[in-house]
């Protein structure tokens, strides 16, 4: 086990490959080089309701399915990620929205405790760009807060106030299933939903769009369907971001950005953040899908954002098996990844690209399965032959360009 | 007021030479019969922690699961059986279709932390009263019951922020509720309110000493603001509980590995059922030993604050707050046993109903009458 390992791990530097030992050598140094100058921006990372307790120590990896420490992070060279807010879609009524609305309080309230009182010396909240460099130039991590799903605020916009006072900078209107934003795109299937509710963005919606724009919030396309994602595009008066998704001219799935979808969001002046989540990124095989399907089921979870549920024999009982199913029909792998990377950049520009692991939610591939393997997809970009500005544009400059940009017009229309 | 006090001492003489048990009780039931109960006063409560951005969107997380919790159970779980009471009119009419009927209160303004724009979410998903204080200091003002490290008195009463939000309060229609409030506190909201005020769950200093019990000076205020003192039965409130019990109360706590609250020890329930039971004999000897404090007791609170502020300013709040009941009413439900005495010592049906809940739903509707004037009749 312990020969395999480190033959893998060698096979993933490039030091295994004979004859090109020397230019991978080279490629490796430089790399290394790049990932030591530049602050890298991962806008997608889940916590569970336990984050930031004893169960999730940020401090202590482990146990196995937590995929961002600090210690890997430093390690992998993750310095920035966006911090989940996320409520999954349940019902549309008012006990529904208060109990969502306490969820989202209660991951607000994880962060900031992470960030305040647990490791204050270790990462500290950024709420502006300016905030992340000065963090990350004092030699401390940058945590970003995101909200996934526009459910907590139920139709209530003043709400959008206290996310971004509580430190929220970009927020994803819908999740899985339709909601009183506008149509995802992935509907509930359990509820049999049809392909549309509002043929797009919902009038709610649309206001909602204008107050994250006034407010300063990037707004986020990420689970939208594709008309959802056009309507939030032409609504939006300031750049827009997809947080978390591949691209459909690589790979079709429903959560991946059509070719209109990416080129508004270019248009905008905005960033499509590439995910590393397998089946975004190569179509799975429908055998593979039955078979972690039935292993959810077996283990009463539904998906890979609720193993906080199972214990810990529970927990390696799942992430063996799960080895299992990805031996069988292997994972996506970082090469996967770039290769939506490239095909983005070469349709929008280097400028509006950047990239998300969607860690603890899912997300993780081959190569890049914790922040502790991030070096990994650095030196793919290398190999690629991107330069380091363009990897340094790709890694974060592009989100943190949008994320200024956004609350310069949210200013700038406040004079007004 | 000298005149209505009078009419009070002679009633309440009237009462001391009443019939016999008999005909008290059956006119204790009939009244019973008849008058409107508030079952639930439903309350959002968190406990006082840090005030930090941390703590305050923890405690907001905290509430909203409280105030989902309340709707789910009366727009889903039991419709049928429950419903929300956003007005009188509300209160009265779901009472009427024999439902049991929910006021929404939120005890203490911890959950909103110094965000006053918090409070017309609160209004909006149907808190109707609202404390600003609990037991610790916290930005809205002093405690009654400051935390063991905190000095008696960190704003000397009101803060400027508690003073924003009682204003909010009276806007929004909501009662501000001075229970729990040191004497400072309570007497600053009661300047500051425009609107009648309220003592969601308190007994009177007079009868029996206790910081969470209402000054005489606090009583008055709350009559001359209109609005209403809602006693209540929880034992140390109504009577001086000796140390001796306290300390053997803390004692059985300790054995039982349960950690002390103001109320005693707390998640008793919770304890498995063999140790469960012990503790309830424990307990049960140590309340043999020391008393618990009885219905007489409670209404001797009632006839000291009618005497001092007028029948139409004094409640009984018929909820427990998850403190420790008194000899003959220990469940919510369990009225008779006080109406009963009140009928024994001579208030009338028409006094009991304002006790049991005309009173608070009248300044309900003064409340939320004085706030529907300030948005004008365009609204």
């Amino acid at each position: 086990m312990l020969r395999r390992l480190t033959y893998a791990s060698l096979l993933t530097l490039g030091l295994l490959s004979g004859p090109a030992f020397a230019q991978d050598a080279d490629l490796v140094a430089r790399a290394k080089a790049i990932q030591s100058k530049i602050l890298t921006v991962d806008t997608h990372v889940d916590i569970p309701f336990n984050f930031n307790s004893a169960a999730y120590d940020m401090m202590k990896p482990g146990p196995r399915g937590q995929q961002l420490h600090l210690p890997t992070m430093i390690s992998g060279g993750l310095d920035a990620p966006f911090l989940i807010v996320f409520v999954g879609q349940a019902e549309r009524n008012t006990a529904g929205y208060a109990k969502a609305l306490s969820d989202a309080f209660t991951k607000f309230s994880a962060i900031h405790k992470l960030t305040e009182q647990t490791y204050p010396d270790k990462i500290e909240l950024a709420l502006t760009a300016t905030d992340a460099r000065r963090i990350f130039a004092a030699g401390k991590r940058v945590a970003f807060i995101g909200v996934e799903n526009g459910y907590p605020m139920g139709k209530d916009l003043r709400l959008l106030d206290q996310f971004y006072d509580y430190g929220a900078r970009y927020m994803g209107l819908v999740h899985n299933g339709h909601n009183d934003l506008g149509d995802s795109a992935q509907p509930d299937q359990k509820k049999n939903e049809p392909a549309a509710e509002w043929n797009g963005l919902s009038p709610l919606g649309k206001q909602v769009v204008g107050r994250l724009n006034a407010l300063g919030i990037m707004v986020d396309v990420s689970h939208s369907s594709d008309k959802t994602s056009l309507d939030i595009i032409a609504a939006s008066k300031a750049p827009v971001i997809a947080s978390h998704s591949a691209v459909m001219g690589v790979s079709v799935h429903a959560r991946n950005l059509s070719d209109a979808a990416l080129m508004g969001i270019g248009k905008s002046g905005g960033v499509a953040q590439i995910v590393a989540f397998d089946p975004y990124l190569k179509v799975t095989p429908a055998e593979k899908t039955a078979a972690v399907d039935a292993l959810n089921k077996a283990m009463g979870i539904a998906g890979p954002g609720s193993l906080e549920k199972l214990s810990a024999e529970q927990l390696a009982a799942y992430v063996a098996k799960m080895a299992e199913i990805n031996k069988t029909w292997p994972k996506a792998n970082v090469k996967d990844l770039v290769d939506h990377i490239d095909y983005a950049v070469k349709k929008i520009g280097v400028d509006h690209v950047g990239i998300a692991s969607d860690f603890n939610g899912g997300g993780g591939i081959d190569g890049w399965n914790n922040a502790g393997e991030t070096f990994n997809v650095t030196l793919e970009l290398v190999k690629r032959g991107y330069t380091e500005e363009q990897i340094g544009k790709i890694w974060g400059g592009n989100l943190l360009r949008v994320m200024d940009e956004v609350q310069l017009k949210a200013a700038a229309s406040k004079k007004k | 007021m000298i005149l209505r006090l009078l009419i009070c001492t002679l009633l309440l003489c009237g009462g001391a030479l009443a019939a016999d048990d008999a005909a008290v009780d059956a006119k204790a039931r009939a009244i019973q019969g008849k008058i409107l109960k508030i079952d639930m006063h439903v309350d959002i409560f968190v406990r006082q922690g840090a005030r930090t951005t941390s703590g305050y969107a923890a405690a907001l997380g905290d509430a909203f699961t409280q105030i989902a919790a309340v709707h789910k159970l009366a727009e889903e779980t039991s419709p049928d059986k429950i419903g929300i009471g956003l007005t009188a009119a509300d209160v009265r009419r779901i009472k009427a279709g024999g439902r049991k009927v929910a006021v929404v209160g939120v005890e203490s303004a911890y959950p909103i932390g110094k965000d006053l724009r918090l409070l017309d979410q609160l209004y909006d998903y149907g808190a109707r009263c609202m404390s600003l204080v609990h037991n610790g200091h916290s930005d809205m003002g002093d405690s009654s019951q400051p935390k063991k490290n905190e000095p008696p008195t960190e704003w000397n009463g009101l803060s400027p922020l508690g003073k924003e939000a009682v204003q909010r309060l009276n806007e929004l229609g909501i009662i501000v509720d001075v229970s729990h409030a040191s004497e400072k506190t309570a007497l600053d909201m009661i300047a500051a309110s425009k609107a009648p005020v309220l003592a969601s769950h308190s007994n009177v200093a007079a009868v029996s000493a206790s910081a969470r019990n209402l000054s005489d000076a606090v009583l008055l205020g709350i009559g001359k603001s209109g609005g209403v003192a809602q006693l209540v039965a929880l034992d140390d409130y109504v009577h001086a509980v000796p140390q001796e019990k306290t300390a053997a109360i803390a004692a059985l706590a300790k054995d039982m590995g349960l950690e002390i609250g103001v109320f005693g020890p707390r998640d008793a329930d919770k304890l498995p059922p063999e140790k469960l039971a012990v503790y309830t004999a424990k307990m049960a000897e140590i309340n043999r030993t020391w008393p618990r404090a009885n219905v007489r007791d409670l209404v001797d609170h009632v006839d000291y604050a009618v005497k001092k502020i007028g029948i139409d300013h004094v409640g009984i709040s018929s909820s427990f707050n998850g403190g420790d009941g008194i000899d003959g009413w220990d469940r919510a439900e369990d009225l008779f046993g006080v109406t009963r005495e009140l009928v024994r010592r001579g208030y009338t049906e028409e006094q009991i109903g304002k006790l049991w809940s005309g009173n608070f739903l009248r300044v309900m509707d003064d409340v939320q009458k004085y706030a529907a004037n300030l948005k004008g009749p365009s609204r």
